[in-house]
């Protein structure tokens, strides 16, 4: 399936580029490749640091770490 | 932590995406590394949706919160569909992750400190690994 693709200039500093540019001989990838794995990455952390920061505000708000995660779970099993 | 290795297969109890998402710590490490791909992490369909059900009401996240967290998730790790769905409808028994582990050919079931897998450690050849 092709998938939408736009094609944008950005501005790297030369080191930057040159390490990107020894991955990419060390991991048989082209630049682009590394380029959108990057930005995956950082944009799946951020995504990963909203969740981190609207659990630990719940967290806080049920007890902190007096929160028992098992017993919450076992709650939850069926009886047997 | 020590005894996770890159390339192993990880199935993922529901105390670890918890611990992982309220706490941080070693649980979130290995988000981490399900994240950057260093290991892969596999968990199913009943098991997201005991996570759904612990945060919504045990924990009072909304539903966008609860949709974000499960796409989270379906982003990171590989999430395999449940051999009897029909279980569900009784609750999720503990040892649910352990059949995912075989099936998925995971190296080890992760969990959390204190965990009620602790002693299911072995079973059918899989360890169970608490990672804190």
């Amino acid at each position: 399936m092709a998938q939408d693709i736009k094609i944008v200039s950005v501005s790297i500093p030369v080191d930057l580029v040159k390490e990107l540019d020894r991955v990419c001989d060390l991991e048989h990838r082209n630049r682009s490749e590394l380029y959108r794995e990057a930005l995956r990455q950082y944009l799946k952390l951020r995504r990963w640091q909203t969740l981190r920061e609207y659990s630990a505000a719940k967290a806080a708000a049920a007890g902190g770490r007096s929160i028992d995660i098992e017993k919450m779970i076992a709650e939850l099993a069926p009886q047997t | 932590m020590s005894e996770l290795g890159d390339g192993d297969t990880i199935a993922v109890d529901t105390a670890v995406w918890m611990d992982a998402l309220l706490f941080g710590g070693s649980s979130e490490e290995l988000v981490k590394l399900g994240m950057t791909g260093r290991v892969r992490l596999v968990t199913s369909e009943i098991l997201l949706g005991e996570l759904a059900e612990l945060l919504q009401r045990g924990l009072d996240y909304s539903d966008a919160a609860v949709h974000e967290v499960l796409r989270f998730i379906r982003d990171t790790a590989e999430v395999h569909d449940d051999l009897d769905a029909a279980a569900a409808g009784a609750g999720v028994p503990r040892e649910a992750v352990l059949d995912i582990a075989h099936r998925a050919g995971a190296t080890c079931v992760a969990t959390t400190d204190g965990s009620a897998l602790a002693p299911l450690d072995g079973r059918g050849g899989i360890p169970v690994i608490s990672i804190g």
